[in-house]
């Protein structure tokens, strides 16, 4: 559905939204632009377009927020919205004497005269909303960090919430509902054995209150480890920006840094490589090599049967008569229904067929999985090599009297020996063991084995044990839609992004290597993760979003708060003149000085409309001018008001 | 909640990654794995009925392997 913002009103609202209204709906434009200074209510409004979207409760502490000052009882906020060529108005009624807020939702073309209680705008729309996709269009600055934050989980978040996997997820939990609710019922029925099922019950909740400490065990040691080793490189980028800035050591720095980054990235291309190689195995070794050769070759002389599946035979011995025109009597039906299984079933010809094709195709131009690993190998060996000379150019500071370089190099020694203890205490709670050799209070695989057995035991008592067993492979094929459907989507949405980061960043070269919770940023040359600004990363999310959004049911207006403030002017004109053509109706608010560079791109556009925000500093009162002359020529003292 | 027929890529990806799932339990040619899948699409599209699910897990097919 295809979702337009036709205007919205503010009235006795916090941020100088005392009477303000702004109407799309006359000349209606692709792309609107607001002129406002800061503090005359941008972050407030965008605050309101989020709420009337969601149609969320408020606590009363946030709706007294909202109040304009202390001498107004009551305020509104009323977003006019068309839906498929329908009209809809969302009002937000506060009410500060209780405090209280609620919706109502104006809808012209019902009978009923239109104005209907609470969020009523079409369901399929409500339900997308309510996914909290809100933040994805009424866009968020802080996302932009937090999709690129190492350890989030937003960009899979959005991923999730946009396409409903989610939803996945909640069939598991009516799963295992069904399977409580026959449980309940097959209690009930079962008195004489009660006692044992009592047992049998405590017996499993025993492990299962150990199996959860343990999983929360584990989730705290690998956050520590992975918290641990932020900490570690903060403490690296801290004494190679101490090398860096020092005459004596900077060039011997610059070289090492420059070496480490090229072979990091050639590990990671002999790393994919070896694993391809590793995934076909004529490619293993020579030995495999000839060997699957032989076999193709094989298969290619010994010609299997076309047409002469199992199939055929067995519908052979259902005719009145032979190929040949000979009557078929019991006799010979019988006959042919015993020997039907010698031949092959027409899918496994199949997979022959597809067997003969691939070991006819085998590569033999020498690139085994063996001569990749022993590349692999001596590029780690030349890592370490250069590793070691980062060592010595270390203590060579510290000789020389670097005494910070001390300091950090004892904190770092100190937080290795804790991780240390912290990836030790991981392994020997995750380690694959015997769960008779291992005591399953302390080992999670081991009290995963034990957990299986007695729930089982419990559920065979139950009488409920198949019922359980259907539920639980029903409850794996929806893990593996769900999480195979994510990394489908995070293929497709990564290569999308890349997409549109190489029309925005073009001397730049970042691109998304993965998503994986989180957008996984690597450059084309020496590229440094922690040297992203924040120019850059508003590019990505832009990119991101835009990538994300392409298939989206419902188009929504793309709504943003200082889009290009934190942009260099370079920057600036690439993305003002990518960012805009995303999206079928975009509102930016905007601030005087990013005119220069991104506003100023859309003075000559007859798609573009143009207000521009005053404050009069005596009445207080703000006024509104529309047209490109006046917002051009607006002079505002930005940030006073902060 | 977003799929819908004509969304485009996105869909054919969710749409491939649910028979690639039932594929994996050997039923993708089967009736019932062409009603699981369109209990997955309902629920994807917010559309479905809980009797279909009672319906599916007391018919999913089980062997011996499936401890």
């Amino acid at each position: 559905m295809k979702i337009r913002l036709l205007g919205w009103r503010a009235k006795n609202l916090r941020g100088y939204l005392r009477d303000f209204e702004i109407d799309l709906s006359t000349q209606p434009k692709r792309w609107t632009l607001l002129q406002m200074p800061n503090g005359t209510g941008k972050t407030t409004t965008m605050e309101l377009f989020r709420m009337a979207f969601n149609g969320r409760p408020l606590t009363n502490e946030a709706i007294m927020s909202f109040r304009a000052d202390d001498t107004v009882t009551d305020g509104r906020f009323d977003c006019a919205l068309e839906i498929e060529e329908v009209h809809y108005e969302l009002r937000l009624h506060f009410d500060f004497r209780r405090p209280s807020l609620h919706f109502e939702t104006l809808v012209p073309s019902e009978r009923s005269g239109g104005l209907l209680k609470g969020h009523r705008l079409p369901a399929a729309v409500r339900h997308t909303l309510a996914a909290g996709v809100t933040e994805l269009f009424v866009f968020d600055g802080e996302l932009a960090a937090a999709i690129i934050s190492e350890g989030a989980t937003r960009a899979d978040e959005a991923i999730q919430k946009l396409y409903g996997l989610n939803l996945l997820h909640d069939l598991e939990a009516d799963i295992y509902r069904q399977l409580n609710q026959r449980r309940r019922a097959a209690q009930s029925t079962t008195i004489s054995t009660s006692a044992r099922i009592a047992k049998l019950r405590r017996d499993f909740e025993e492990v299962d209150r150990v199996h959860k400490h343990l999983q929360l065990t584990e989730q705290k040691l690998r956050k520590a480890i992975t918290e641990r080793d932020k900490a570690l490189q903060s403490i690296e980028n801290e004494i190679r920006s101490i090398a860096r800035g020092r005459e004596e050591f900077q060039q011997e720095q610059a070289s090492i840094d420059l070496e480490i980054d090229e072979i990091k990235r050639m590990v990671e291309v002999v790393g994919a490589s070896v694993l391809t190689f590793f995934r076909s195995p004529p490619r293993v070794g020579q030995v495999f090599h000839d060997r699957l050769s032989r076999l193709g070759g094989t298969l290619e002389t010994k010609r299997l049967p076309r047409s002469m599946s199992r199939e055929f035979f067995d519908q052979l011995a259902m005719s009145e008569s032979c190929v040949c025109g000979r009557p078929i009597t019991s006799h010979e039906r019988e006959t042919i229904l015993l020997h039907m299984d010698d031949f092959l079933a027409q899918d496994e010809i199949a997979v022959i067929n597809q067997m003969k094709s691939r070991l006819q195709a085998i590569p033999s131009d020498g690139n085994t999985f063996t001569s990749n690993v022993e590349h692999l190998r001596s590029t780690l060996a030349e890592l370490r090599a250069v590793e070691q000379r980062g060592e010595r150019l270390r203590q060579r500071m510290k000789d020389e009297g670097v005494d910070k370089v001390g300091d950090l190099d004892r904190r770092r020694d100190n937080l290795k020996r804790k991780q240390i203890l912290n990836e030790e205490a991981l392994d020997r709670l995750t380690r694959d063991v015997d769960h008779r050799e291992a005591d399953w209070r302390y080992n999670l695989t081991a009290c995963s084995r034990v957990l299986g057995e007695r729930r089982k035991l419990l559920a065979t008592a139950e009488g409920t044990y198949d019922f359980r067993r259907r539920a639980d492979k029903l409850a794996r094929v929806v893990k593996l839609a769900q999480s195979s459907a994510l990394s489908r989507l995070r293929e497709l949405i990564r290569r999308r992004t890349n997409d549109y980061l190489s029309r925005v960043l073009i001397n730049e070269l970042i691109e998304v290597a993965a998503i994986d919770g989180h957008l996984r940023l690597v450059g084309k040359s020496a590229f440094r993760k922690d040297s992203v600004s924040e120019g850059q990363k508003l590019a990505v999310a832009y990119a991101f979003l835009a990538a994300l959004l392409a298939d989206a049911r419902h188009q929504f207006p793309f709504i943003v708060d200082s889009p290009a403030v934190s942009l260099d002017v370079e920057l600036r004109r690439t993305v003002g003149r990518l960012v805009p053509q995303l999206f079928d109706q975009m509102l930016m608010f905007v601030i005087s000085s990013e005119r220069e560079g991104f506003a100023d791109w859309f003075y000559d556009h007859a798609d573009a409309r143009f207000f521009t925000v005053s404050l009069d500093s005596i009445t207080g009162r703000t006024g509104i001018a529309e047209g490109v002359e006046a917002f051009r020529s607006f002079h505002a003292r930005e940030g006073v008001l902060d | 909640m977003l799929l819908v027929d004509d969304a485009g890529t996105a869909f054919e990806e969710i749409d491939a990654a649910l028979d690639e799932a039932i594929d994996d339990i050997g039923l993708g040619s089967t009736v019932y794995g062409k009603r699981l899948k369109q209990l997955f699409l309902n629920r994807l599209k917010d559309q479905y009925r809980e009797e279909d699910l009672v319906d599916l897990l007391a018919e999913m097919p089980i062997t011996e392997e499936d401890v």
